[in-house]
């Protein structure tokens, strides 16, 4: 009996372990933990690729501009100063803090003692700077984002947006007019505007636009494979199309648009062109510079830089060609044969705004906003004007 | 190479080139290319997917026997055992299911990446597709790519109609998984697990879809629906019926019949007269009916029997005999 009730005691003993281990029953609290530990990392896996899903925020890519001889920068999102170009130090900066849903990719525009801006959340201003310090005149919010720069035409301020519509703003009382609707597509390279006519690339159908501004009316437009997100120039009676076609394509502007000619490249065209006298200097996003006959379209020279992008446009400086490269080799290039003069490097940038020139002095600004300038007169020698914070 | 490097050259950058050239084959739509991308990997993906899907079926054709060695072998350490045992030789391998979900795990990482640096929310990052691309002409001629498809911008977080494709997509493909593993042989826990990974499971990735680019929920839609397709053409739909969605709530006010609660293996309490007349028969009878005690608590239980009305533990109770 006794053995028994010992047998017997060992045997609910055992029982129990078993049941502990068993999952037939009510859950355990081990497996409760195991059950835990299983949702925790789950969740934690869902937290980790949320994490990870951290949406890009937009910088701004606006090119600096001359101002009363000072240099008019975006110094953060959303903010511009006015620079002094030897020193760096801000006259003043607006707004007060930086705006990172409005990042200006629109250039400045300066008309006089006044500036335009517009931001890519759709914030279009105008600041009067007449004064020691800007005073906004005015400020009217879009329901689209901007990147292209706006262009004036007489007392109508023309904002291209992502939209693909274009704005109309009164430039004295930023009142808005009837919008000039192409089609959704958007607009990133700045419209031309030649004799009242706008001209206008779009960079999702890859179709170039002449309107009468004044009567929203298209006059001809014509169709390429790729897109177009640069600048377009206007110059010897042809409109210059830089397209992610790998081709740079010269419409007659007087001829319904006609196409001129086409220059097939070895890479996407960001950049505009510059035309100088009868020549025309583009570079590629594989890091080609082409000099072309602005006229014919036959090409002059090339030079390629190894492992070079292009995003911006050439600039003539000091009697050379200077060439910005995405990653920081700024390159100057000989205007007739392409021979390069002299190489400089900037470390841990990367340049996507289009640099301006004062004299012989090149100013760059970095896409987080570091104001550089670079003398072409002196091999490059490079002075950092601002540092963001 | 470092990893990094790694993952961009031989997985990210041929995937951004994939995705460009289906899109110009597509006609220039973005949608289209991750529809046709879907198909494509889940054809590449297919013998895995075959032999996960016969996995399935054999582990539901060997549910009787393993009912009878749960039933037989309460030492887990035998039962687990017998149950390898079994596995071998019905030639299942339990882990089988994972092979598709394992390899298709990196894919996903990897489109999420692609469709990021391809519908880039910012005009920054179409400009970064430049360095990426091949010097193919009609890869380089595509760009820039067309974000919507179906009123959906590809490239914005946030879609509400693709998470709810994606959750009643995913929460139709655990049910009809789930129907078919004989809830009859399923433990209590194994029950409350499947519910919960029902539910669980499509919510995870329904927050995914929220968090991340749209292209990404289709991507994960299509995905699904082709498994549930090739999961009801290889392996049939089980016990699973359209008719048993309809909730018991909408039934009795439809008059139809209520759907019967699930059935799920006997607990020890309902097992404790096979076990008693079974191999655990040596131990006594006793010890189960401590068990039976324990669990009469959770009377309340689905499948639980009513608490018997003796309060005497088994101690007691052999110590009374004794």
């Amino acid at each position: 009996m006794r053995s028994g009730f010992v047998r017997g005691m060992f045997h609910v003993k055992h029982q129990h372990s078993i049941h502990d281990i068993n999952t037939d029953t009510a859950p355990a609290p081990r497996s409760r933990a195991t059950r835990m530990r299983l949702v925790a990392a789950v969740a934690g896996a869902a937290l980790f690729l949320g994490g990870c899903a951290g949406v890009a925020k937009p910088l701004g890519w606006a090119a600096p501009v001359i101002a009363n001889e000072a240099v008019l920068v975006q110094v953060a999102p959303g903010q511009i100063a006015l620079l002094d170009p030897t020193t760096g130090n801000a006259a003043w900066r607006f707004p007060q803090e930086k705006d990172a849903a409005n990042p200006f990719y629109a250039t400045p525009l300066i008309e006089g003692s006044t500036v335009y801006l517009a931001g890519y959340g759709g914030l279009v201003r105008r600041l009067d700077i007449s004064g020691g310090a800007p005073v906004q005149v005015w400020q009217v919010q879009l329901e689209h984002r901007v990147v292209a720069t706006p262009v004036v035409d007489g007392d109508t301020l023309l904002v291209p947006t992502e939209h693909g519509g274009i704005e109309r703003l009164n430039l004295d009382s930023g009142n808005r007019g009837e919008p000039i609707l192409t089609d959704e597509s958007r607009v990133w390279g700045a419209p031309a505007f030649s004799n009242g006519i706008l001209y206008l690339g779009d960079l999702d159908r890859g179709v170039t636009l002449a309107i009468d501004p004044s009567t929203g009316q298209e006059l001809w437009s014509q169709s390429f494979v790729g897109a177009s997100a640069a600048d377009l120039v206007v110059a010897n009676g042809l409109l210059y199309v830089p397209s992610f076609d790998r081709s740079l394509h010269a419409l007659d502007i007087g001829n319904g648009g006609a196409e001129r000619w086409t220059f097939q490249g070895d890479g996407w065209f960001m950049g505009a062109p510059v035309v100088q006298g009868d020549t025309l200097y583009v570079a590629t996003m594989r890091g080609t510079v082409y000099a072309l006959d602005a006229v014919t379209g036959t090409q002059r020279w090339a030079q390629t830089v190894e492992g070079a992008e292009y995003r911006t446009t050439p600039v003539v400086a000091n009697a050379s060609l200077v060439a910005i490269d995405r990653k920081g080799l700024i390159t100057a290039l000989d205007l007739s044969t392409g021979a390069p003069i002299w190489t400089t490097t900037i470390e841990n940038v990367e340049f996507n705004a289009h640099a301006t020139v004062r004299g012989t002095d090149i100013f760059l600004v970095t896409s987080q906003h570091d104001v550089l300038r670079v003398d072409a007169a002196n091999t490059g020698a490079v002075q950092r004007l601002t540092v963001s914070d | 190479m470092p990893i990094g490097a790694a993952w961009q050259t031989l997985l990210e950058t041929p995937l951004i080139n994939i995705m460009v050239g289906l899109s110009a084959l597509a006609f220039g739509s973005y949608g289209l290319a991750i529809l046709t991308f879907t198909v494509i990997s889940r054809a590449i993906l297919f013998p895995l997917t075959l032999r996960m899907l016969h996995s399935m079926k054999a582990l539901q054709e060997i549910q009787p026997q393993m009912q009878e060695i749960q039933k037989k072998y309460s030492d887990p350490k035998r039962r687990n055992e017998e149950i390898m045992k079994l596995y071998r030789e019905a030639g299942v391998n339990p882990l089988g299911c994972l092979g598709p979900q394992l390899v298709q795990f990196p894919v996903f990482i990897a489109l999420y990446q692609v469709i990021r640096i391809t519908l880039g929310n910012t005009p920054e990052a179409v400009l970064g597709l430049s360095g990426r691309l091949y010097n193919v002409d009609f890869i380089q001629d595509a760009v820039p790519l067309s974000r919507t498809f179906l009123w959906i911008d590809l490239g914005a977080n946030g879609n509400i109609m693709l998470l709810v494709l994606v959750f009643c997509s995913m929460w139709l493909q655990q049910r009809i998984s789930s129907s078919r593993t004989t809830q009859a042989t399923q433990s209590e826990q194994q029950r409350q697990m499947n519910q919960m990974m029902q539910w669980f499971m499509p919510a995870m990735f329904s927050w995914f879809v929220i968090i991340t680019p749209a292209g990404l929920g289709l991507y994960w839609a299509a995905s699904t629906i082709i498994g549930i397709i090739l999961q009801w053409m290889f392996v049939g739909p089980g016990d699973f019926t359209w008719g048993s969605l309809i909730p018991n709530v909408a039934r009795a006010r439809l008059g139809m019949p209520m759907l019967a609660a699930p059935a799920h293996r006997p607990t020890n309490r309902q097992s404790g007269a096979a076990r008693a007349g079974g191999e655990s028969e040596s131990r006594g009878t006793d010890a189960i009916r401590g068990d039976e005690r324990k669990d009469g608590r959770r009377g309340d239980l689905p499948g639980a029997q009513p608490p018997r009305p003796a309060s005497r533990s088994g101690r007691r109770r052999r110590h009374h005999r004794g």
